[in-house]
């Protein structure tokens, strides 16, 4: 280390050396917190190791040679989106959901716990969007599914049968319990999606589809899609719709780092009692 | 009896916790916990199920954050399932703790805005590593900033988001509890070093540390093989064993092992304050030599990175001459040939003695023994660590237990709980109670008279 220490006085001239070669010796590599006082912002790179630690730009392409394995190191993580679908008992929510998603979990708890989840992922662009798509049971002994069931969601999917105009009534509701239980942050422009179901049962169709728009409109311009068990094609485009707009909204919020505000503040009297038994 | 408790009288903290274990001892994971980016919802829940702890943390409106294997978006319908479970006990005005199967043992935990779920067959002290868990958490947010980030954005937040990057920290917080006890997550293990050694390198840290006169640097510790070779400590201020932990999780990442790197990073050591941040100047000063020995200095101030690395050089550069040259031999050879203790040294019938686990209730280290044969292989370990961790469990449970010998078909169990230490141990499956307790007696003298080399006895201030 001594010799370390003449070394550092003199110009270093080695950066080109191979690792291996016997005078390579390594950079020395100064890891600084971007609130340091003294260092110029457009300098700073963030580490992938970990949010919080902000390096000088030109090491971060070092530090990732050591850690190359990236998956690990915080490449960036797929967009993952809380769907919920609410509608009454027998619009077809389950069948549609079916249809469209990967079956691995369906049908398992919704007897028990008054939902199923299901997940599928939705190719936007270049970014592969994780659908977690929570289909409610529409009975009335589940209508009270608690905060935990709708708070969180980015989406609500509102679903009734065009052949039954009950369920279409019962849209304010859904709409509405939804709104007092997720509590969402913005209910004027929270996003929801209308799919009107059994539209290939044309011939009993009691909802035309301009009456369904309507109500669309005056809830503040829902996307509607009229959808069957036999052509998922609406849905799709529904749920790629969805993922689109969350895409858009998650890029707006670009302040993702650590707040670190508060300095701890040292009470010496408070840790004195915890050293007391200190024989030093 | 009296019984003089080796390891020191020194109190580490107050409240009980725990820590490590080493090479030797230590049980890495056999495959590393990598995840390949494509991947089936299958091949993700099988690679889960062969994890001997399989930990998820969610958000308590079910929105994945965490699992060990990784590829958490894949397993998002059983994250909304774990998350549901919870809030419908809630619902009914209850607190959801553990399901247990046959095989298996399910344990929540509810820390709000998180829920915890760790599943295991090994169902010891589950509830313990969720709190733990949750630490790891907290000391990259603090507990102020987990509290109020979905009030600032919003219930549909992804916590990943904040958390990126810190995935291996985590999963290696929750693989080191295959390597240990779970009594060990409180406490602290020790690098074994000649007294004169740790006592230079103690008073060398204290006093650069002292010079320096940094109001707000508290702690330096060094640290090799997740265990403790010296701290130094502020005045009256401690650290509790489970922070310190966190402090070891976090220098045992290798990406941080870079030689003549120093890294600055804030964290936030929930037991000390969980509403604000340390910040931790970490260097490997002799990687590039091969001795993977890590110095931590940790200050409550964000503008000590200067200054601690000034107190880093004068603590390599400190006493040239002979004497340094002596400690650093020393020091070198205990952190890369690290010397446990040999149960062999204890002399006779020590050969009945297989492996021990002996713990300070005041001082919170513990040691434990090399492995010897025959608990050499992984599994010979893995199962006696078993015996142990179930025996730990049933001390924690019956509070009044004092001491208790069991002969089984493969070995024998001996715990002795007095109000200073714990000491677990395995037999070989012949030996009698008295003789066990001859050599546990024999033990102890022999770990008294050792103290110094297997304990850290007293804690340098300055």
């Amino acid at each position: 280390m001594e010799n370390r220490r003449n070394q550092e006085q003199k110009p270093r001239n080695n950066a080109r050396l191979p690792r291996e070669h016997p005078n390579y010796s390594p950079p020395r590599v100064e890891y600084t917190v971007i609130n340091g006082p003294k260092e110029n912002p457009e300098k700073l790179g963030m580490c992938r190791f970990n949010p919080l630690h902000f390096l000088k730009a030109a090491d971060v392409r070092k530090h990732e040679e050591t850690c190359p394995d990236k998956e690990m190191s915080g490449a960036r993580k797929k967009a993952l989106l809380k769907v919920i679908i609410l509608g009454d008992s027998g619009v077809g929510k389950t069948s549609l959901m079916n249809q469209y998603v990967n079956r691995r979990f369906s049908n398992q708890y919704k007897a028990t716990i008054g939902a199923d989840f299901l997940t599928r992922d939705v190719q936007i662009d270049d970014r592969t969007v994780t659908l977690q798509i929570w289909d409610t049971a529409g009975q009335e002994r589940f209508q009270s599914l608690g905060v935990a069931f709708y708070r969180g969601a980015d989406c609500c999917v509102l679903a009734f049968d065009v052949t039954n105009a009950g369920s279409f009534k019962s849209l304010d509701s859904w709409r509405d319990e939804f709104l007092i239980q997720a509590s969402p942050r913005d209910p004027d422009h929270f996003p929801f999606v209308l799919l009107g179901n059994k539209v290939d049962l044309e011939s009993n169709r009691a909802v035309s589809a301009k009456r369904a728009q309507n109500w669309c409109q005056t809830k503040g311009n829902i996307p509607y899609y009229e959808v069957s068990a036999k052509e998922a094609v609406n849905v799709e485009a529904a749920f790629v719709a969805i993922a689109r707009d969350a895409l858009a909204r998650e890029t707006q919020e670009s302040n993702d780092f650590p707040e670190f505000p508060d300095q701890i503040r040292l009470n010496p009297n408070q840790q004195s009692s915890q050293g007391s038994s200190c024989n030093c | 009896m009296e019984i003089e408790a080796p390891g020191g009288s020194e109190s580490f903290t107050e409240d009980d916790i725990q820590n490590l274990s080493l090479q030797q001892i230590d049980l890495p994971e056999q495959d590393a916990e990598t995840a390949s980016i494509m991947e089936s919802d299958e091949t993700v829940l099988d690679r889960l199920a062969c994890l001997p702890y399989q930990a998820f943390v969610l958000s308590e409106y079910g929105r994945p954050i965490f699992v060990n294997s990784g590829n958490e978006e894949q397993l998002c319908s059983l994250f909304a399932v774990i998350g549901i479970f919870v809030s419908r006990v809630k619902l009914w005005g209850d607190e959801l703790m553990t399901i247990t199967s046959k095989d298996r043992q399910i344990q929540f935990l509810h820390r709000t805005p998180l829920i915890l779920c760790i599943v295991s067959k090994y169902g010891e002290k589950l509830d313990e590593q969720l709190e733990v868990l949750f630490e790891q958490i907290v000391s990259t947010l603090s507990r102020a900033q987990l509290e109020s980030v979905y009030r600032k954005k919003g219930d549909n937040y992804d916590l990943r988001r904040l958390l990126r990057g810190t995935d291996r920290l985590i999963e290696s917080s929750v693989s080191s509890w295959r390597g240990t006890l779970s009594s060990i997550h409180s406490a602290i293990s020790v690098l074994p070093m000649n007294p004169g050694d740790r006592e230079f390198l103690s008073a060398t840290m204290s006093g650069c540390l002292g010079a320096a006169k940094l109001d707000g640097a508290l702690f330096g510790v060094m640290v090799a093989h997740r265990q403790i070779a010296s701290y130094v400590r502020f005045k009256n201020y401690v650290m509790h064993p489970r922070d310190m932990n966190i402090v070891i999780n976090l220098v045992s990442d290798k990406s941080l092992q870079v030689a003549e790197a120093q890294t600055w990073t804030p964290i936030c050591l929930p037991h000390f304050n969980d509403t604000g941040f340390f910040y931790a100047y970490i260097a490997y000063p002799w990687e590039a030599k091969g001795i993977p020995a890590c110095l931590v200095l940790l200050s409550v101030k964000r503008d000590h990175f200067d200054g601690l690395n000034e107190v880093k050089k004068r603590i390599l550069f400190k006493k040239i001459g002979s004497e340094r040259e002596i400690f650093f031999g020393n020091f070198s050879t205990a952190v890369v040939k690290p010397n446990l203790f040999a149960i062999s040294q204890i002399g006779s019938n020590s050969e009945s003695l297989w492996s021990f686990v002996y713990r300070n209730h005041l001082s919170k280290q513990v040691c434990i023994s090399a492995s010897k044969i025959p608990l050499i292989s992984r599994e010979e370990r893995w199962d006696s660590r078993s015996d142990l961790r179930k025996a730990d469990a049933l001390v924690s449970k019956e509070g009044h237990l004092r001491t208790l010998f069991v002969r089984n078909t493969k070995n024998s169990l001996l715990i002795w709980v007095t109000d200073k230490f714990s000491l677990q141990c395995v037999f070989g499956p012949f030996v009698s109670a008295i003789v066990a307790f001859t050599v546990v007696d024999k033990l102890l003298k022999s770990l008294k008279s050792h103290e110094q080399r297997y304990f850290i006895i007293h804690t340098p201030s300055f």
